[in-house]
């Protein structure tokens, strides 16, 4: 056991040294910018793999509380002249605690398909909202010169320095993901995504936990929305459609639901693949529509899901059919 | 003298169909009680009605002589009645382990912040929540690796996870639906030990069962129910011979036949 987890620290260390010196290599500026996008994204789909990965909800607000979370933040900048630092925690909370006054109702009174209806209404609310509260936000001409984060006299004003402040959020959330999904909370959310009424008789306040993984999603859904303000300098509210909610849901379900790696993998893929089939544009869709089919049927587990099987059935050769360990992937 | 658990005149309706009606329960600490009664008698919905999955329409459910009946099922769990399923309802896709602490949640306390900065008190609590876990399937006998998944574990096994995982919630009741059903002898009665070792660590147990070798077997006493009714309570012997237990599983007959035969010849 010892071993297992010092070898996968030292692969963590590795990924991340690599994720780090990314900038040095890439010269191109449109390729930096894929990347600081799907580390947007890659935010986005982690916070919702613990409310759908974890806690076993479907839904689709998180574009919407993308879309909060770029307008607290931006206008938090404009308006109130928050530097950088202020304004991103400041748009997180924001909407962290719009996904709580949202997920007191509904998770009281909604379930299964029912909630991800509430979850489309709520995308297409918040999208109208952005587009009619002129006085605010500009409706649908948009919010043009939002700031660059400064920091110790240093304007992110290129891709390749906005990015170090993605990676930083994406290693952070990244690593609150673990820890949660390895925690007395994050067990008790596993639980009630495999049987939420054993979970409420098992002792777990399954109302609560519920209520707690939105939120956070939320403020996941709040900090990407800051960077991708911050990064583009321009919003809109056509940006927060509901196609993106799809596009998260399927990085989600692509990388591996339940699995912390699986936003990675789920959403480096669905941002970087897309561009290399830049080529054959008139296909994308075809191919992409292709993908999720295949995925479906396949591995309906996701890609990591699909490892985590195969690296099971190694074992169980290796150590005869009936106790072979099975490990849950991270 | 105090009952740790006792309904009074407890009712539930379906639509027109009374599934449970007025049935006054009483349970005294340490015993165990058997429940029994044909298919569709209303054995499962009393224990629901017990456990909060269901509100009762009438009556009153209470637990150490407080009146639990409008408590959510997480707040029952907590002060100290724990169950299993009819069939099933495990964590498939979560470890032998990770099922069973879940039993502990509602004895530890780590929160969100815990999770976020991990003092040692949290990982002290995650170490003994681990502990407790391994010591349960330890109590029922379930020797598997502890990071074997679920989904792979035969029914018998099963059986006996979802009991390590409702001990693990720290009882004084547990409340058990059907927990021999589809197991074969050996397993019956390794089943029958868990229980009889649950009542010596000073735990009550109501059991549903339609074995009757094994209810009658283990039981202090047997309450019967037929359409919703309590209609007859006793020791298992007084049971096996009153004749509207034997009409419940029987129907009317006008042959005499050896009467506590006749309960086990339904069951074979």
């Amino acid at each position: 056991m010892q071993r297992t987890s010092f070898r996968k620290s030292i692969f963590y260390l590795v990924l991340i040294a690599i994720a780090v010196l990314i900038p040095q290599i890439v010269e191109s500026r449109y390729y930096m910018s894929v990347l600081n996008l799907a580390s947007i994204y890659l935010i986005l789909a982690a916070g919702l793999n613990i409310y759908l990965g974890y806690t076993g909800m479907m839904g689709f607000t998180q574009v919407a509380f993308w879309g909060i979370g770029s307008y607290a933040s931006a206008l938090a900048m404009i308006n109130l002249k928050m530097p950088f630092w202020t304004a991103l925690p400041f748009a997180a909370l924001f909407t962290g605690l719009i996904g709580f006054l949202l997920a007191i109702p509904s998770m009281r009174r909604l379930k299964r398909f029912y909630l991800s209806v509430t979850t489309i209404g709520f995308v297409e609310i918040t999208r109208l909202i952005l587009e009619n509260w002129e006085s605010l936000t500009k409706g649908a001409d948009g919010l043009p010169g939002i700031p660059r984060p400064v920091l110790w006299g240093i304007k992110f004003n290129t891709p390749h320095k906005f990015y170090y402040i993605s990676l930083f959020f994406v290693i952070i959330l990244t690593a609150f993901s673990y820890l949660l999904k390895n925690s007395r909370v994050g067990l008790a959310m596993q639980a009630i995504r495999e049987d939420e009424l054993a979970a409420e008789v098992m002792g777990v306040n399954t109302f609560r936990y519920k209520v707690l993984a939105f939120t956070l999603s939320a403020v996941y859904g709040g900090v990407a929305g800051s960077l991708y303000a911050h990064f583009v300098g321009y919003i809109s509210p056509n940006v927060y459609v509901f196609q993106e909610a799809v596009t998260v849901l399927c990085m989600v379900l692509i990388g591996g639901a339940g699995y912390v790696g699986g936003p990675v993998i789920g959403a480096l893929l669905l941002t970087i693949v897309p561009e290399w089939l830049r080529f054959m544009h008139e296909y994308k869709a075809l191919v992409y529509g292709v993908a999720v089919v295949l995925m479906a049927v396949y591995m309906p587990k996701g890609i990591l899901g699909a490892t985590e099987q195969i690296r099971t059935r190694i074992r169980q050769r290796v150590f005869g059919e009936k106790n072979a360990p099975v490990y849950p992937g991270q | 003298m105090e009952y740790i658990l006792e309904t009074k005149g407890v009712t539930k309706r379906f639509g027109g169909l009374v599934a449970v009606d007025a049935v006054d329960l009483q349970v005294s600490r340490g015993e165990i009680r058997g429940l029994i009664g044909p298919n569709g008698s209303g054995k499962s919905t009393l224990l629901n009605l017990i456990s909060g999955v269901y509100l009762p329409d009438g009556g009153d459910v209470c637990f150490n002589g407080e009146q639990i009946t409008r408590l959510a099922p997480h707040r029952i769990a907590e002060l100290g009645i724990a169950r299993t399923f009819q069939n099933n309802r495990l964590f498939l896709n979560l470890t032998i382990q990770e099922n069973v602490m879940v039993g502990q949640h509602c004895r530890t306390k780590s929160e969100l912040s815990q999770a976020l900065f991990r003092p040692r008190s949290s990982k002290a609590e995650m170490l003994q929540t681990r502990r407790k876990a391994m010591e349960c399937l330890d109590f029922v006998g379930l020797n598997r690796p502890p990071e074997f998944i679920v989904a792979g574990l035969p029914h018998g096994e099963r059986r006996l996870l979802e009991i390590a995982r409702a001990l693990a919630t720290e009882p004084e009741v547990i409340l058990l639906d059907e927990p021999a059903t589809g197991m074969n002898p050996s397993e019956k009665d390794r089943i029958v030990d868990v229980i009889r070792k649950i009542q010596e660590a000073g735990i009550t147990v109501v059991i549903i069962e339609h074995n009757m070798p094994v209810v009658m077997g283990i039981s202090d006493l047997v309450t019967v129910l037929n359409f919703g009714r309590k209609i007859a309570e006793g020791t298992p012997k007084e049971i096996q011979h009153n004749p509207d237990v034997i009409e419940a599983y029987l129907g009317e007959d006008d042959e005499e036949e050896g009467s506590s035969d006749a309960v086990e010849a339904r069951e074979s």
